[in-house]
């Protein structure tokens, strides 16, 4: 570390430092992810030139793939909040610990959300038509104008406490909470907010029964904070792997245990939405027909969603039953079920349907191209890369600051070891 | 130069420092580039008219000087890219008018010529239809039992009739409220219309309209030089770029000079009743008195302008 | 668009009538023969003015014959079925006095024809039904008790004046005033078209109503719409090929997955079965397509 006066410039520089330097693997995971970033980018360049001609979306199926990655990341981002109320609401100092990588992460998920907003728009280059003051926003009207607004907050939101903390350790000092807390308050309703703000664009669409219905936002939460805590337990895994960031594995439990109810939750509603639908099954029902078992003949999507619920109920028995919850396997198994099954869920199986049929009774069957995905591949891969580099700069920072802090309060994290990993 | 027909009033923008600066930046970016790049990535224009194209302000901010300089931004945008001489103007709606509009299905016979005559008057892509026509079975109005794609020998056939779908230009429309950047709205005579150069593409209105009446450019479209429309209007029937949605707009380049829509014009039954919701002596304020109408989704709470009555 | 056959049609009719004279002043009954569709008028054909006359015979069993002009093709061509917009419009009749008033443009249709007084002055008609034979039979008559053949000329027709048609009371209606006639049996059809609800207002939405007259669109002697052929389509978005069940009946190789009700389902179920055909019985698009091929 070094002992110069840590000025903010001489922060950059260290962490722009740390994050090019590493060892081998580093760089060729660094590598691979600018490989499918430039692959991601040329088929973004043939679409641009193109036009959105290069998809399979259709007037029919006007939103595809690229709006289904947009909402899954979304519960994402939004699942951060699942760390940052045990680490600043009940003072977990476990998750406090780590509490920095879930911001990570909602970081590089949100910036991926709106680069599949982006990357959907038919005009790009008038973006700044979204800009309020420059550009004409229909605000309070356009749930979409609310979700721009949502979505930068938040991003915002998480860059500036993130910075604010690492920066104060960086500097060997304590955060002040009175300074920061306020923030954290509001980026903990936020988080609940952006994914709310984008269910509400769905279910704001009267034409459209599948998406109309009151339970679509919780249901949207339920399923963000199975897919988010899975996703970010085995990211945190990863770095406790190859890295020495003290993680414990009490805050592995407990994203396991957020995961478990969400999960229970999430399957409940599903029910309750089958039962609804078919129950007394109307023309309302046509999309979730097709989504469950075709209509007229058409059911590309039915494997699908029969794979998504076969793997979600799955990961809930094996994370319901205590052995194999904490068994590491059984558990990692799990929450890659769970990231997949609720990815198809609540991607493809929430936003294709809604478009199947039309509202004027047309079916079209949309599969997306080769361009749509390797378009969606380059920016998930621009996400994983945001997340490497942030974490890469940010880790040896808090790792040291880690250990100060460690050595001062020694006795105080031993009594929690014997109070938590009970768990 | 005189153009007494876009007239349209200019609308006082209080903040005129801020139209100042992206005005500043636009004739800064003009003055850089007179040279004109390939048709096909500038969508048939110079460079400095794409840079006006993208400082261009939304159509309800702009005064009559600076509408009239798009205008002509227009025309000679199409001519450069399909050599057509057209006309571009901006007919102001008339006062005292709300356009509406009703069908008797019991006269119509589905020969689709009102979609026809609809793309060639809108200059529509080949690929784009704003007029649906559906073959629905007697006894039914479920619309997901319809057929959109018949193509018989003769129509129409027993035991069907025919449902014309287009805009419905309704009076509380979910696309104006989806819109994020207000690039669509409903102009005084009612009509819902969108500004091809404010649109960003989201298409969330596209996600927002219950009925299927709002339609993408998914590429530029393929207009055939012979065949363009030269009678156009900046709301309507103009060249569109690509990117932008579109949809009917009850001819906003006719009804507005007190033409019937294209549509009205072509039907060979006579099913098509056109006219002003607001006169208590035109045939749609007739119709809705004394016939038997219905209105599509009616429950939706979209308030359509749009009927649909049978002869009884 | 124009007919633009006027003046041709003028020089026909006069060679014809000039021809006509002779033939009669010779009192040389080269009609008498009944043959009158044997005739080979070549071009002529179709403005042929030749007289019926009271003698030509009883209604002879009907011959092989082909119309000049086929009814269905003159509604299918768009020039016919959208009348001429340009005619001078006229005054609604007074009948329809104390609604909006409007202006009615009546149908060029078979103008050249008119008024019956140019031949029937000379040649004295049949009241007689049977076949119709040429200058008559370039349409078939399928008016009147739902198309039961009830109506015959006389039924609107006059003779007598010059203006060609009458009122079922005898009153003269002039040609361009056709839609009274229509109305005094259609006048469910007459009000509603005098008030906008039916029919087709042509020119501006604004101002003065004008609407076509009612032959303008309904073809006189066989008034109902007939089958065509659709126009096109909507099609799948450039680049992409369609699907299967976007691809035109006619283009597909089997049937499609077209929707029939359940109940029409089962109604031709029993007929397939032999059970006799219920009342409510429609049959499906391919059977009808494949009556109208038939018939």
């Amino acid at each position: 570390m070094p002992e110069s006066k840590p000025t903010l410039l001489r922060f950059v520089l260290q962490s722009l430092g740390h994050m090019f330097r590493g060892p081998p693997a580093y760089w060729v995971w660094v590598g691979f992810l600018f490989a499918l970033i430039l692959l991601g980018g040329w088929h973004y360049y043939l679409q641009l030139r193109d036009g959105l001609v290069v998809t399979h979306m259709t007037n029919q199926v006007s939103w595809g793939f690229y709006i289904a990655n947009f909402t899954f990341l979304v519960g994402v981002a939004a699942a951060a909040v699942m760390l940052v109320v045990p680490a600043y609401i009940f003072h977990r100092r476990d998750i406090k610990d780590v509490v920095l990588m879930g911001d990570t992460m909602a970081i590089a998920a949100v910036t991926m959300a709106i680069l599949f907003v982006v990357v959907d728009l038919g005009r790009p280059d008038r973006f700044w038509h979204l800009i309020p003051g420059i550009g004409r926003f229909n605000f309070p009207q356009s749930m979409l104008a609310w979700d721009v607004i949502v979505l930068n907050g938040y991003l915002l939101l998480n860059v500036g406490i993130s910075f604010y903390i690492v920066y104060n350790h960086y500097q060997n000092k304590e955060p002040n909470e009175r300074r920061y807390f306020p923030w954290v308050l509001l980026a903990i309703f936020w988080a609940i907010s952006i994914h709310t703000v984008t269910a509400f664009l769905y279910s704001a669409n009267s034409g459209r029964p599948f998406w109309n219905h009151a339970l679509l936002a919780p249901r949207f939460i339920a399923s963000a904070f199975a897919s988010g805590p899975a996703l970010m337990a085995i990211g945190l895994q990863i770095i406790r792997a190859i890295s020495d960031y003290p993680i414990r594995q009490s805050v592995i439990n407990h994203l396991a245990l957020v995961a478990t109810i969400a999960l229970q939750v999430t399957l409940f509603f599903m029910l309750a939405e089958l039962f609804t639908e078919f129950y007394n099954e109307g023309e309302h029902a046509a999309s979730a027909r097709y989504l469950y078992f075709g209509l007229d003949g058409h059911a590309a999507l039915t494997p699908w969603i029969w794979t998504a619920i076969a793997l979600l109920c799955i990961a809930v028995v094996i994370l319901m039953i205590h052995p194999l919850r904490h068994n590491p396997i059984y558990m990692n198994i799990a929450f890659v079920l769970i990231i997949v099954g609720v990815w198809i869920e609540k991607g493809m199986g929430l936003i294709v349907p809604a478009f199947v049929p039309t509202p004027i009774g047309e079916i079209y069957e949309y599969t997306p191209s080769l361009i749509e995905v390797m378009v969606s591949i380059g920016i998930w891969a621009l996400g994983f890369l945001l997340f490497t580099l942030l974490a890469k700069a940010a880790l040896p920072v808090h790792c040291e600051y880690l250990r100060r802090q460690q050595a001062r309060e020694q006795c105080n994290w031993d009594g929690f070891e014997r109070r938590h990993n009970a768990d | 130069m005189k153009r007494p027909d876009k007239d349209k009033s200019p609308e006082q923008v209080s903040d005129l420092a801020r139209r100042r600066f992206i005005k500043g930046l636009a004739t800064a970016a003009g003055a850089a580039g007179t040279v004109a790049a390939s048709g096909g990535a500038w969508g048939g224009s110079t460079l400095s008219d794409a840079f006006a194209d993208f400082f261009q302000q939304h159509y309800q901010r702009m005064n009559k000087d600076e509408i009239d300089a798009v205008l002509e931004r227009i025309e000679r945008q199409a001519k450069r890219r399909y050599g057509v001489d057209i006309d571009c103007r901006n007919t102001p709606p008339r006062e005292g008018v709300v356009f509406g509009y009703a069908i008797n299905i019991s006269k119509c016979r589905g020969y689709r010529d009102c979609v026809h005559a609809c793309v060639e008057e809108n200059n529509l892509a080949p690929d784009t239809q704003y007029i649906r026509v559906v073959e629905m079975d007697h006894g039914s109005l479920d619309l997901r039992h319809g057929d959109h794609y018949y193509d018989h020998d003769t129509v129409p056939v027993e035991g069907k009739y025919y449902l014309p779908m287009q805009c419905m230009q309704c009076d509380n429309p979910p696309c104006v409220k989806a819109c994020p950047v207000e690039a669509t709205w409903t102009e005084p005579d009612g009509i819902v219309v969108v500004d091809y150069n404010w649109c960003i593409g989201c298409r969330y209105c596209m996600a927002a309209c219950p009925y299927q009446a709002r339609h993408f450019n998914w590429t530029t479209p393929d207009l055939a030089p012979d065949d363009i429309n030269p009678d156009t209007h900046y709301l309507s029937n103009r060249p569109r770029p690509r990117g932008v949605v579109e949809k009917c707009h009850f001819c906003v380049q006719r009804t507005r000079n007190g033409r019937q829509p294209a549509c009205q014009e072509a039907c060979p039954t006579g099913a098509r009743v056109f006219g002003n919701l607001l006169d208590p002596d035109s045939e749609i304020r007739y119709v809705l008195k004394h016939k038997a109408v219905f209105r599509l989704k009616e429950e939706l709470g979209t308030e359509p302008k749009f009927w649909y009555y049978r002869d009884a | 668009m124009k007919r633009g056959k006027r003046p041709i049609g003028y020089t026909v009719w006069l060679v014809t009538l000039v021809v006509s004279l002779a033939l009669a002043t010779l009192g040389n009954r080269v009609y008498a023969q009944d043959n009158g569709g044997d005739w080979d008028w070549g071009a002529f054909e179709a403005m042929d003015d030749t007289p019926v006359t009271g003698k030509s015979g009883s209604v002879a069993p009907a011959e092989t014959k082909t119309p000049a002009v086929d009814a269905a093709d003159f509604a299918r061509s768009a020039e016919n079925a959208v009348p001429d917009f340009s005619s001078t419009p006229r005054p609604a009749y007074p009948i329809f006095a104390g609604l909006p008033s409007f202006e009615v443009i009546p149908s060029q249709r078979d103008s050249d024809m008119h008024p019956c007084s140019n031949c029937h002055q000379w040649v004295v008609s049949n009241p007689e039904p049977r076949e119709l034979k040429s200058p008559h039979d370039n349409f078939e008559l399928e008016h009147g008790l739902h198309g039961k053949g009830g109506f015959w000329c006389f039924t609107c027709h006059d003779l007598k004046n010059g203006s060609g048609l009458k009122t079922l009371e005898g009153e003269a209606v002039d040609f361009a005033d056709a839609y009274i006639v229509c109305g005094q049996c259609h006048s469910r059809q007459a009000y509603d078209w005098a008030n906008g609800a039916h029919g087709k207002r042509v020119g501006d939405w604004q101002g003065t109503r004008q609407v076509l007259s009612c032959t303008a669109c309904h073809y006189q002697h066989r008034p109902a719409f007939d089958p065509r052929k659709p126009m096109s389509g909507p099609e799948m978005r450039v680049g992409l090929p369609r699907p299967e069940h976007w691809v035109p009946e006619s283009q597909r190789g089997h049937a499609g997955p077209g929707h029939t009700p359940d109940w029409q389902r089962e109604a031709q179920a029993r007929q397939d079965k032999g059970m006799g055909e219920p009342a409510t019985a429609v049959p499906t698009a391919k059977q009808t397509v494949k009556n109208d091929e038939a018939s």
